[in-house]
């Protein structure tokens, strides 16, 4: 399991994830906006996503795990 | 000949001197760099505004008594403006990066260096104390801080100082990457530093007051900028008075650039503006902001070598203040190495620590040299 959490406080701008699918180390999980920028969250390692918690819209913490791979 | 004169010796177009169409040009390449290009619109607008009305003959505006006189006599000389500048920034602005890794403080006053570095090439280029002191501080890239000290050591220069401070400020993602590239390796930019701590309210709501006690002691003369700078912050961190944090950073800010940004166009008549030292203003301000660049990473490096928790060199370059894009560029720099790297709120740390440090060298030029 790895979880991917919210690398700063910020706004939830789009998830571009969905539970089952698969992706690469690397590859866009979802983009956040702080200091009005956007920034885009990598995913860390290969593997499936089981599990998102987070919408967009949603202000993230760096204690929120936003997105679950195993 | 005489009666002919007296007729037509109001109208303006009698009095129209080449230098005040080069002002309107210079206008004019202002309007098109906010409107067309977006660069620092809200200032480099009303600036040329100020620019292209002071340089009519005959209107008496910039003369005492006249509205951009005013403008400028009762905002600028008197030192109100800035201040109030400053009181909508700290408003803005989240000191938490720099209360979860206090080292970042020392990135922000590295920085600083380039602005004595840019001092002593300016003596060395024959400016006085006063003037090499301004063209230093445009290293500092903070706009009210510039405009401050101007106001205070050489307001002769302060148009030339003001604009190249906010148009090098908006070069920032153009003269920080090779200079920060050149002294790193990729290895350096692709390093993740560890997780910030989470800061607490009640440490946000001491450190402006902390602050403000260590550095106005330091420098008493940093007060008008800090002391505001720091109120501002004790508004936003407290809670408890929204309405006055959002007109700091709002309404209250948003009149006061307009003011500043009239006043200090009308300072830059033709008389004023086109003479050689004005070129070099802007020469030597890029090599300011170079210097500070370099000498906020290079710190960084050494710093590394002295401690255990590491910090990737770049953020250094976030010491040149220029909030928040300096600290952008810095994190889009360290995501291109590695994309797993989120520098950005580190990078705030110096990027903040810059705007202190920036504002505390000017109180230091000014009781040196006052």
């Amino acid at each position: 399991m790895v979880q991917i959490n919210a690398p700063m406080v910020g706004k939830v701008l789009s998830v571009d994830v969905k539970p089952g699918d698969q992706v690469k180390k690397n590859d866009v999980v979802l983009t956040l906006e702080a200091m009005k920028m956007q920034i885009k969250v990598y995913a860390p390692a290969d593997g499936k996503v089981v599990e998102v918690n987070a919408n967009a819209g949603d202000v993230v913490n760096t204690d929120t795990v936003l997105v679950t791979l195993e | 000949m005489d009666q002919l004169w007296e007729i037509f010796g109001g109208i303006g177009i009698v009095h129209l001197t080449p230098g005040h169409v080069v002002m309107w040009l210079i206008a004019f390449i202002l309007f098109y760099l906010a409107i067309k290009k977006g660069v620092e619109p809200l200032l480099l607008l009303p600036i040329g505004f100020g620019v292209f009305a002071a340089n009519f003959p005959l209107t008496g505006l910039t003369e005492e008594g006249g509205l951009f006189y005013i403008f400028y006599h009762y905002g600028i000389e008197t030192e109100l403006i800035p201040p109030l500048i400053f009181l909508g920034l700290g408003a803005m602005t989240d000191f938490g990066p720099v209360i979860a890794n206090p080292k970042t403080l020392l990135l922000g006053a590295a920085a600083q260096l380039g602005v004595y570095a840019a001092f002593f090439g300016a003596l060395l280029m024959g400016y006085n104390v006063a003037q090499a002191a301004c063209i230093g501080i445009i290293g500092g890239a903070d706009g009210p801080t510039s405009i401050f000290l101007s106001a205070n050591l050489a307001p002769e220069m302060l148009g030339a100082v003001s604009v190249a401070a906010y148009s090098y400020m908006a070069l920032v993602p153009i003269i920080i990457p090779p200079i920060a590239k050149l002294l790193t390796t990729k290895q350096e930019r692709a390093m993740v530093m560890t997780q910030m701590r989470m800061v607490s309210k009640t440490e946000k709501i001491i450190f402006p007051v902390l602050a403000s006690v260590i550095i106005i002691l330091l420098v008493p003369k940093s007060a008008p900028l800090i002391a505001m700078f720091m109120l501002g912050n004790l508004f936003m961190e407290s809670g408890a008075v929204e309405r006055l944090t959002n007109v700091s950073r709002n309404e209250l800010m948003n009149i006061v650039t307009i003011l500043l940004g009239l006043g200090v166009g009308s300072t830059m008549t033709a008389e004023t503006f086109l003479t050689w030292k004005t070129i070099g203003v802007f020469v030597m301000g890029v090599v300011a902001f170079a210097f500070a660049t370099a000498s906020g990473v290079l710190i960084a490096k050494l710093m590394n070598l002295f401690t255990k928790n590491k910090v990737n060199p770049l953020i250094g370059a976030a010491g040149v203040s220029a909030v928040p894009m300096a600290a952008r560029v810095v994190h889009n720099m360290g995501a291109e190495a590695n994309p797993q790297n989120y520098l950005l709120m580190h990078a705030m740390g110096p990027n903040v620590a810059g705007v202190i440090g920036t504002a505390v060298a000017a109180g230091a030029f000014i009781s040196a040299i006052l």
